[in-house]
C-alpha cells in the first residue's frame, strides 16, 4: 500500500515549513493551552497542565506572605524521600508546600469555592474528594512531605558568661512571584508543643493554625493524632485506614511507596 | 433506520457535525467492526442492536445468548443443524509403501484385549465412508448450507450468559465463518485473510482451524467475502477488561469497538418521552428501514477502498509507538507486567504510568472507525477541507471509542484519579495528546516539507525525540515512498 506524501497537515500548508525551522536557530516551542477541562500531564512535563492545580490564593499569615500559588490536585513523587522529593520537584520547576500552605489548601478545600489553573470553578464534589483524599481515615495509606525542617538552634546573641536559651526553628521556602525560592529559617511562633495521639481538633487547626501552620497551644482535643516539631525531623501528614496525623518528628529518609508530595508553582 | 432508542445525549463533536449512539453504531456498521454495547440491564442496548436489524430486515439474525444454549441449538437457529451431528469418524487412512494406494482401517480389539488395525475392503470403506457422511455433511453439504446463511447482521443479545464454545461459533459469525471438527467454512463464498500490509488472501475452503487461529495472532484479519459483522450486548460489570477474565481477553479480541452505554445514558427529555410514549419494558422490532444494508454495504466498500490520509497513520503511529515510550528511552511493551510499577516516581503522574500503547489490530479498528464517522459527517454537511483540518479529533473520537475498554488503561489510576470513570481517563489522555500534538505541530510540517523537498535535515530529524522518535522513521518510509 503507498502512502501518499501530503502537502498539507492537518488542513495547513507544508510548504515553506523547512525554510523557516532552518532559517530559526533555535525555535521555542509554541505556548499552547489546552482546550479540554481535564488532561492529565505528559511524561517531562512537557507543557504544563493548569487544569490539574488548585489555584491557591495569596495569602498573608502576620510577616509571611505567599504569592497565588497552584497547587496540584495529585500527589506524585510516590516513593520518594524528603530530599529526593525536593531535587524531583525542582527538576520540575515546582516546589513543596509548606505546613502554612497545606493548611490554607485544605481550607481552600473545605471552603467548597475554588478555581482550577485555568479559572474554570471546581464543582463541591471535587473539591470534597479532594480534600478526603487527603484527610479521611480509610484505606489505602496516603502521605504527603510538607516543606518543613525543625531544628533546635539558641536564640538571642551569644554572652560570654551566660547560658543561651535554646528554641525549636523552622525551616522553609518562600517563594517570589517568579517562583524563585529562598529558604528562611526562624524560630517557631508559640505552637502545639506536645504531641496529641489522639489527637487535635482538624477544623481547629485550620481556622486558627500558626504563622508556621502548626497548631495552636490551645488547639482542643479531635481526632486528629498530632506529632510536635523535633529536632533533625521534617514534617508530613498522613492519613490511613487507622488515623490521620500531622507528623512533625519524620526522619527525612524515610521512604515509602504509598509517600508522595503534592506539587506547587508560583502562578506565573 | 428505524429508530425505536432514543437518546439524545452526544456521543462525540465531529467536524462540527453532533454524533450520537445511533450514529457510533452506523459507523461500525459501514466500517464492518464489531460492535459489544456493555451496560446496565434496562438501559437500551438490545433496543439499540435491533433498531439496527432495520437494515437488514432479511438478512439478519437475533440469537439470545442463554448457558443452557449449546453449540448444536445455535446451530439449528442458523439452519446449519445437520452439522453438529458429524460423528467420530474411526477410520484411518494408510498409504500402502507397496502399492502407494490410500487404504481404509479400522481399529478392532482381539480377545487378548489387544487392538490391532483391520484393513477394510475397497467397498467397505466406500459404504462406511458414504454413510457416515451422509450423516455429517460432506464439504460440498457443507458448502451448500453454509452458503445459503445470509446474515449480513448477527445481534447476540446478553452474550456473557453463552457457554466459552458457543462464544467462539458466535465470533466466528461475526467474521462470516463457522468452525466444525476444526475446519474453518465460510458464510458465504470464501474466506479472505487481510494482512497487516493489506495483501489478502483467499483462504482454502474447509482450512485447518489452527491455521485461521495462527494468522490472526500474527495480526491477519480473517473474514468472509459477504458483509457480515456483528453486535453483542451484555451487562459485564468493570473486571471484564481484566486480562485474567476469558470472557474479557475474548471480547476484546474478537470486538473492535466497545462502548458503555450507561456513559451516554439517554437525556432527561429523552426519559420523558420515552416514558410517556410507550410503557412496554419489551424491546421492539422496529419497522423496516427505508435505508438497506445494500446502502451500508456500499458505504463499507467505499470506505475500505479510502486511502487513508497520512495525519491519521500519523496519529495512529503515536498510539502505537509514542505511548510506547517510558523512563526516558524503554518500552512499556517489554515491560509487560512491570508496567506502571516500573515506571520512575517522577513520571507516576503522568500519562506515562497511564496508558499503554494501541495494538496493530486497534489501530487498524480506530483508523477504520475514523474514516466511517468521517463519511457520517460527510453526509450531514461537513466539508471535506473541514475533515482534512479535523482528522487527529476525528482519530481522538475513534480511540476513545475503540480503546477506553480494551485494557490499556491503568486500571488503579483510573481507580484513584478518576473515581472509576475510565471515559474521564481517555478524556484526560486525548487533552493531552492534542497538546502534544499542538505543540509539535511546526516540527511535524517542516519533517513532511523536508519529505517533499528530497532532503534529509539532521536539525530536523533530531526535533524528533522521546516520544517523538518514531517519526524519523517515519519520515524515513516517507521519503522512500516518494523515491
Amino acid at each position: 500500500m503507498s502512502i501518499e506524501i501530503p502537502d498539507r497537515w492537518l488542513g495547513k500548508p507544508v510548504e515553506g515549513a523547512l525554510e523557516r525551522a532552518l532559517k530559526n536557530p533555535n525555535p521555542a516551542p509554541p505556548i499552547v493551552t489546552p482546550s479540554a477541562p481535564a488532561s492529565i500531564l505528559p511524561a517531562n512535563n512537557m507543557g504544563l497542565n493548569r487544569a490539574d492545580y488548585i489555584i491557591l490564593p495569596s495569602q498573608t499569615h502576620g510577616d509571611y506572605a505567599y504569592g497565588d500559588t497552584l497547587v496540584s490536585m495529585q500527589r506524585s513523587h510516590l516513593g520518594e524521600n524528603w530530599s529526593e522529593s525536593w531535587d524531583s520537584l525542582k527538576s520540575d520547576g515546582a516546589y513543596m508546600l509548606n505546613i502554612r500552605q497545606f493548611v490554607d489548601f485544605l481550607k481552600l478545600l473545605r471552603s467548597g469555592r475554588a478555581f482550577d489553573g485555568d479559572g474554570n470553578s471546581i464543582q463541591l464534589s471535587r473539591l470534597n474528594g479532594l480534600y478526603e483524599e487527603i484527610t479521611e481515615v480509610r484505606d489505602p495509606w496516603r502521605s504527603e512531605w510538607l516543606d518543613a525542617k525543625f531544628s533546635m538552634q539558641a536564640v538571642g546573641k551569644k554572652w560570654v558568661g551566660l547560658v543561651n536559651k535554646n528554641a525549636m526553628h523552622i525551616t522553609y521556602h518562600t517563594a517570589d512571584p517568579q517562583g524563585v525560592l529562598t529558604e528562611v529559617t526562624e524560630p517557631l511562633e508559640p505552637y502545639l508543643a506536645s504531641n496529641k495521639t489522639p489527637g487535635i481538633n482538624l477544623d481547629n487547626w485550620r481556622m486558627s493554625a500558626t504563622k508556621h501552620g502548626l497548631p495552636a497551644e490551645d488547639n482542643p482535643d479531635g481526632g486528629l493524632y498530632y506529632w510536635q516539631p523535633v529536632d533533625g525531623r521534617v514534617a508530613r501528614f498522613d492519613a490511613d485506614s487507622g488515623r490521620a496525623y500531622l507528623d512533625c518528628n519524620e526522619g527525612p529518609a524515610y521512604r515509602v511507596a504509598e509517600l508522595g508530595v503534592r506539587p506547587a508553582r508560583a502562578k506565573i | 433506520m428505524s429508530r425505536i432508542y432514543k437518546n439524545s445525549t452526544q456521543v462525540a463533536d465531529l467536524h462540527g457535525v453532533p454524533l450520537y449512539m445511533h450514529d457510533v453504531v452506523d459507523a461500525c456498521l459501514a466500517g464492518r467492526l464489531n460492535l459489544f454495547l456493555q451496560g446496565d440491564t434496562g438501559a437500551g442496548k438490545t433496543q439499540l442492536a435491533k433498531d439496527a436489524m432495520g437494515y437488514f430486515p432479511d438478512h439478519s439474525l437475533f440469537v439470545l445468548g442463554r448457558n443452557d444454549m449449546d453449540t448444536r441449538e445455535l446451530f439449528q437457529q442458523i439452519n446449519l443443524g445437520k452439522l453438529h451431528q458429524k460423528p467420530a469418524y474411526n477410520l484411518e487412512p494408510i498409504i500402502n509403501p507397496d502399492s502407494g494406494k490410500v487404504e481404509w482401517h479400522y481399529p478392532k480389539f482381539d480377545e487378548r484385549g489387544i487392538m490391532a488395525y483391520q484393513r477394510l475392503t475397497d467397498a467397505q470403506a466406500q459404504t462406511v465412508r458414504k454413510g457416515l457422511e451422509a450423516i455429517a455433511g460432506s464439504t460440498d453439504n457443507i458448502r451448500e448450507l453454509t452458503s445459503k446463511v445470509g446474515a449480513n447482521l448477527i445481534v447476540v443479545d446478553e452474550l456473557p450468559n453463552c457457554v466459552p464454545a458457543v462464544r467462539a461459533q458466535l465470533f466466528n459469525l461475526f467474521d462470516g465463518f463457522i468452525e466444525i471438527a476444526g475446519r474453518a467454512y465460510p458464510i458465504g463464498k470464501n474466506l479472505v485473510a487481510t494482512y497487516q500490509d493489506g495483501k489478502r488472501t483467499v483462504l482454502p475452503f474447509g482450512i485447518d482451524f489452527g491455521t485461521v487461529d495462527s494468522l490472526r495472532t500474527e495480526g491477519a484479519t480473517i473474514s468472509s467475502d459477504i458483509y457480515s459483522v456483528g453486535i453483542a450486548t451484555g451487562n459485564i460489570g468493570q473486571q471484564f477488561t481484566e486480562s485474567a477474565n476469558d470472557l474479557g481477553r475474548a471480547i476484546k479480541d474478537r470486538m473492535h469497538v466497545t462502548v458503555d452505554v450507561d456513559h451516554y445514558f439517554p437525556s432527561p427529555s429523552d426519559t420523558m418521552s420515552i416514558l410517556a410514549g410507550n410503557t412496554n419494558p419489551r424491546v421492539e422490532f422496529g419497522e423496516l428501514s427505508a435505508e438497506t444494508g445494500h446502502a451500508l454495504r456500499n458505504r463499507n466498500t467505499r470506505i475500505t477502498a479510502q486511502p487513508v490520509p497520512f495525519a491519521k497513520l500519523v496519529v495512529a503511529n503515536y498510539l502505537l509507538h509514542g505511548l510506547d515510550y517510558c523512563n526516558n528511552g524503554a518500552s512499556k511493551r517489554k515491560m509487560k507486567e512491570a508496567w506502571p510499577n516500573n515506571i520512575q516516581n517522577n513520571q507516576r503522574g503522568s500519562d506515562e504510568a497511564l496508558v499503554l500503547p494501541i495494538s496493530p489490530r486497534a489501530a487498524k479498528s480506530i483508523i477504520r472507525l475514523s474514516q466511517s464517522l468521517d463519511d457520517i459527517a460527510l453526509e450531514r454537511g461537513a466539508t471535506p477541507d473541514v475533515i482534512a483540518q479535523g482528522a487527529l479529533n476525528s482519530m481522538m473520537q475513534a480511540y476513545k471509542l475503540v480503546s477506553t475498554h480494551s485494557g490499556v488503561l491503568n486500571e488503579a489510576m483510573v481507580k484513584n484519579v478518576y473515581d472509576g470513570d475510565r471515559y474521564a481517563a481517555m478524556d484526560a489522555l486525548i487533552a493531552t495528546t492534542l497538546l502534544q500534538f499542538a505543540q509539535k505541530e511546526g516540527d511535524i510540517m517542516s519533517g513532511i516539507d523536508m519529505v517533499r523537498k528530497g532532503k534529509r535535515e539532521a536539525k530536523i530529524m533530531n526535533s524528533f525525540t522521546g516520544r517523538w522518535e518514531f517519526m524519523r522513521d517515519t519520515l524515513d518510509a516517507l521519503a522512500k515512498e516518494g523515491k
